[in-house]
């Protein structure tokens, strides 16, 4: 063995872990080694320094817990500590599946009939769907020809919603198309009068500025 | 008497069981090794006895996610230390975070005992032994966190390198570098202060 084999094992040897074997070896080394020796016995002084420097003191304040914080075997502790995401949704599934206890428990019927969707509560007021029957050709054809009927009426009925719709909004464009003419028409009369009435302040300047023009001139004239 | 004989693992499983109670006596078993353990590695009184109150309310709060009952002061021990760590991280335990970082010649342990103790070191003087005691408590103040948390582990507590490398989430190899690194430069601090 040689030093650095045997600092190696210096740690196993103040930690009080080191085989047999190896102690052997590192006792052979240690006879020849005085560097070696030295370094152990320094280390061994050292520990035993320590364990006396800091021996295990009392605890100043003995710490009790008072429980009035629930238990973590309480469920309901457990169920606090779970992550946001599973709490919000366990509690949206079991709002459900009490919201629909409730239902099944007032012998709730909900039914959607040709897209008329309806609700009902409690056995008596139920309406009993009809028991299932077979029925012939003519009275299938009846049936056929009774909901090709309604389909037509409720059809028909549309087309009349849609017919007054479309006349009631031309009747309102009419209107507002007269009112329309009627501006244009008063805004081309005042026009026409604007029109007419700057023509005339025209006239009138060019009459005035004649004038103007003929009392210079005689006054040119008559002086000597 | 009957309680002494009642093991960990049993007493963690009357806690999960809705016996509350049960946790005071596992509080009153480990209280003082844990205490010294915290008070070793922070080398505070009061902040290891702020780690030792909080190490066992997180370990209340989360012992229904201990998976094996009976390791249950291996478990207390590594919360304590990982609090101990936060805090060394985060600068509470300031002195030897400075110290290491300004390098073997600036450390000054005179100057430390005397300002932290009212002591005063004279050359060639024989140490007494309160002495003594703050020299080495001084001198560990010294060392990094993971040194000093090897130290305290193998020396004070006796804990197995195996079980320490697992504490300390390390190789079995690095905790053994760790000792002896760590009780070398205990042992140039000491002989330098010695000799000075």
């Amino acid at each position: 063995m040689n030093c650095e084999k045997s600092r190696d094992l210096m740690p196993d040897w103040i930690g009080q872990e080191i085989d047999a074997g190896e102690l052997k070896e590192l006792k052979n080394h240690l006879h020849a080694c005085t560097t070696c020796r030295q370094e152990l016995a320094q280390l061994s002084g050292l520990r035993g320094s320590l364990l006396s420097a800091w021996p295990d003191e009392p605890i100043p304040r003995p710490i009790r817990f008072e429980f009035d914080r629930p238990s973590p075997a309480n469920p309901w502790w457990r169920f606090q500590r779970w992550p946001l995401y599973l709490k919000s949704s366990l509690t949206v599934t079991a709002c459900f599946l009490v919201c629909l206890a409730g239902l099944s428990f007032s012998r709730t019927k909900i039914q959607l009939n040709q897209g008329d969707f309806s609700i009902t509560f409690g056995e008596g007021t139920a309406e009993k769907a009809p028991a299932s029957k077979v029925i012939s050709a003519d009275q299938f054809q009846s049936l056929l020809k009774k909901a090709v009927a309604d389909l037509d009426q409720r059809q028909n009925l549309r087309w009349q919603e849609l017919f007054q719709t479309r006349e009631e909004a031309e009747s309102r464009r009419e209107v507002e198309l007269r009112g329309l003419s009627s501006k244009l028409h008063y805004l081309e009369t005042t026009q026409n009068l604007v029109w007419k009435e700057t023509l005339l302040n025209k006239s009138y300047v060019e009459s005035l500025a004649r004038d103007l023009y003929l009392r210079t001139s005689q006054a040119r004239s008559s002086q000597p | 008497m009957a309680l002494l004989r009642v093991t960990d693992q049993e007493l963690v499983e009357r806690v999960l069981q809705g016996k509350a109670e049960a946790f005071n006596h596992l509080v009153s078993r480990w209280e003082k090794k844990l205490y010294n353990y915290a008070c070793r590695l922070t080398g505070d009184r009061e902040e290891a006895m702020d780690i030792c109150q909080d190490a066992f309310t997180r370990a209340y709060e989360q012992l229904s996610q201990l998976k094996d009952p009976g390791k249950f002061s291996f478990w207390l021990f590594k919360i304590a230390r990982n609090f101990c760590f936060s805090r060394y991280r985060s600068g509470k335990t300031q002195v030897p975070l400075q110290r290491e970082k300004e390098g073997e010649d600036a450390i000054d342990l005179e100057n430390l005992l005397s300002q932290d103790h009212g002591l005063r070191l004279d050359s060639g003087r024989t140490f007494e032994l309160q002495e003594m005691q703050l020299m080495v408590r001084g001198a560990l103040d010294f060392l990094p966190f993971e040194q000093r948390e090897t130290i305290v582990l193998k020396i004070y507590e006796g804990l197995k390198f195996s079980e320490i490398a697992e504490l300390a989430e390390c190789p079995v190899s690095t905790v053994k570098s760790r000792l002896y690194l760590g009780m070398a430069q205990l042992k140039k601090i000491l002989t330098e202060k010695g000799q000075g």
